[in-house]
């Protein structure tokens, strides 16, 4: 139902801001990946732009050399992005805060520089040019389609995260955030969760990272910089490190739409997220719902 | 020979970043995201100094100066600023912090790498014989690392001021209760934390030129050599940084430069999950 509403919403909107609307829609799922793993599991990761990268170039590379269309090279993409998760996932059960944060941020590096020298593979320090597709019945893949896409997913998965939060897993992610040693006792499986938790944000990511690659025509390896893992980082902080599916929307609205179509930032944009980002932990350290979260609490108080 | 010696050069900042590093998060349990950009600034001292004609001792005195300045506004930032916040939120701060040093740097100097010439012995090389020669900067490099060890250990193990902030790190309020002022430790060695950062910069300076992001690129080698030393150990941190400079140094020449990263992160990988305490701790690593 979101998604048919998303999608009627994007094309009410005029052709430029239309096409923000579709980038912000990618930003949204991505950001409820890493709201996930930061705000509900409690796990600091700096890999998401390294799996949108993945998900861009895996799906591209395929579309190009195998010939492969598009309804089966975006599943094969999202599903490498869901192995390779999982599997940061599992090399980092022993990690905690920071030491995660460094191997996460190694996992980036490494990434990046395999796609500078992936020479034809991954395009080099330029990228690949996607090529245009067909889908079945509706046709040529031109970018309103795409659009449509990306609205439609993102009401899809800011539904399917939410009921995915509120499940059991959703609760043992939040228990292993909170008391790790306490979860543990409860019969929780850490690990199994933590490697879940890397898994479906991995996913999401590189999900995204596909309809990138298809919004934008091209992929490029400077999308994918430690600025953008900041950028992220940003997003959900500022949203709220909450299991709340609001934060996620607002986060990215807030950081992105605006500065979009106002323009004006341009060079400033490093110094843009930087400034909000410690502003936002200085300030409002819950980030937007996790304050209206605890303003409610204050308001109803204790047993109430 | 040049490629030991060079091994060792960088080995040696990567040390001293690790040691920065290691000193700050034994005493205040943040790691510090943004000590490369601390190096960055020092190098920018140094070489924006050096542009103007200052003599020697205020080359290196500008950029110490400025590394204390930093650390005491990140001791600001983190203590005072960050109360409230969670944990996991002060790790990012510093990040945030990072960001906006490095965004700020090149906004002002923009990427464009500005050459430095080396500190105190300028360009000069020592010649070996048979052709093959070493720059002194090597020596300066490796000395200076040195002498801070030295005068770190000595000051840890013997003076009052060592011992007080070693309590501070071990244990803060029986620190606070035998009436170690704890936030003036705090500060110093946040202080002296950004102070070893920015001599790094100063040594790294002429090695590969200053641009915004030259302490991004140690900081992830340093990060290694202080998780080898446990994040406790400041002789782990420096032995860690050097070891990791000389096996990147040959890894480069033997399998390729692209291949650099990539075995840094597997030595960083192999370190976290073989032994996470580091190889000379003997700390029992938090993994929650």
């Amino acid at each position: 139902m979101l998604g048919i509403a998303a999608i009627a919403f994007a094309f009410a909107l005029p052709a430029y801001p239309r096409f923000v609307f579709g980038q912000f829609a990618i930003l949204v799922i991505i950001t409820l990946g890493v709201n996930l793993l930061l705000g509900v599991a409690g796990l600091l990761s700096l890999a998401s732009p390294a799996f949108v990268g993945i998900g861009a170039n895996l799906s591209t590379a395929i579309m190009l050399r195998a010939h492969v269309p598009i309804l089966i090279s975006i599943p094969i993409a999202v599903l490498a992005g869901w192995c390779i998760g999982w599997i940061l996932g599992f090399v980092s059960l022993r990690l905690a805060g920071f030491y995660l944060a460094m191997v996460t941020f190694g996992f980036l590096d490494v990434f990046l520089v395999i796609l500078n020298e992936g020479g034809d593979w991954t395009g080099g320090g330029y990228g690949l040019i996607v090529p245009m597709t067909t889908l079945p019945l509706i046709g040529p893949v031109t970018l309103n389609v795409v659009i449509a896409i990306c609205a439609f997913t993102a009401g899809l998965a800011i539904v399917l995260v939410r009921e995915l939060q509120r499940s059991r897993i959703g609760r043992a992610w939040l228990a292993i955030k909170d008391e790790p040693i306490a979860a543990e006792i409860q019969g929780i499986d850490v690990p199994r969760m933590k490697t879940l938790a890397f898994a479906v944000s991995s996913a999401l990511a590189t999900l995204a990272g596909t309809y990138q690659a298809l919004l934008l025509g091209v992929t490029n390896p400077s999308a994918y910089s430690l600025n953008v893992a900041v950028a992220h980082l940003t997003y959900v902080v500022v949203g709220g490190m909450t299991a709340s599916v609001v934060g996620p929307i607002v986060g990215p609205f807030i950081l992105f739409v605006i500065p979009e179509l106002f323009r004006a930032i341009g060079q400033y944009r490093e110094v843009f997220y930087g400034a909000v980002l410690l502003l936002v932990l200085i300030l409002a350290p819950n980030g937007i719902t996790g304050t209206i979260y605890d303003l409610a609490k204050r308001r109803t108080g204790p047993g109430q | 020979m040049t490629l030991l010696v060079g091994g060792i050069a960088i080995g040696a900042v990567y040390a001293l970043v690790a040691i920065g590093l290691t000193l700050i998060f034994r005493a205040t349990g943040v790691v510090n995201f943004a000590q490369g950009e601390m190096l960055m600034a020092g190098a920018y001292t140094y070489v924006l100094l050096a542009q103007k004609g200052a003599n020697t001792f205020v080359q290196i005195l500008g950029p110490i100066a400025l590394g204390a300045v930093i650390g005491l506004i990140f001791f600001f930032v983190t203590r005072v600023l960050l109360r409230r916040a969670p944990e996991i939120s002060i790790v990012i701060g510093t990040l945030a912090i990072s960001i906006l040093m490095q965004a700020g740097a090149r906004l002002q100097f923009t990427d464009n790498p500005m050459r430095a010439v080396p500190w105190l012995f300028g360009d000069r090389d020592f010649s070996l014989g048979g052709g093959s020669a070493i720059s002194l900067n090597s020596f300066t490099v490796v000395g200076v690392t040195l002498i801070i060890f030295a005068a770190l250990y000595i000051t840890f193990t013997t003076t009052t001021y060592g011992k007080a902030m070693r309590a501070v790190a071990e244990d803060p309020r029986r620190a606070a209760i035998t009436g170690i002022p704890v936030n003036r430790m705090l500060a110093l060695s946040w202080s002296l934390g950004g102070m070893v950062a920015a001599i790094a910069g100063v040594l790294l300076a002429p090695i590969t030129g200053v641009f915004p992001a030259m302490g991004a690129g140690v900081l992830f080698p340093a990060f290694i050599a202080a998780a080898i030393g446990g994040f406790e150990s400041v002789f782990g941190a420096l032995s860690g940084g050097i070891i990791l400079g000389v096996v990147q140094t040959y890894a480069v020449v033997g399998v390729g430069g692209v291949a650099r990263d990539g075995i840094t992160f597997a030595l960083l990988v192999a370190v976290l999950i073989w032994r996470p305490q580091g190889i000379f701790s003997t700390v029992k690593l938090r993994t929650h």
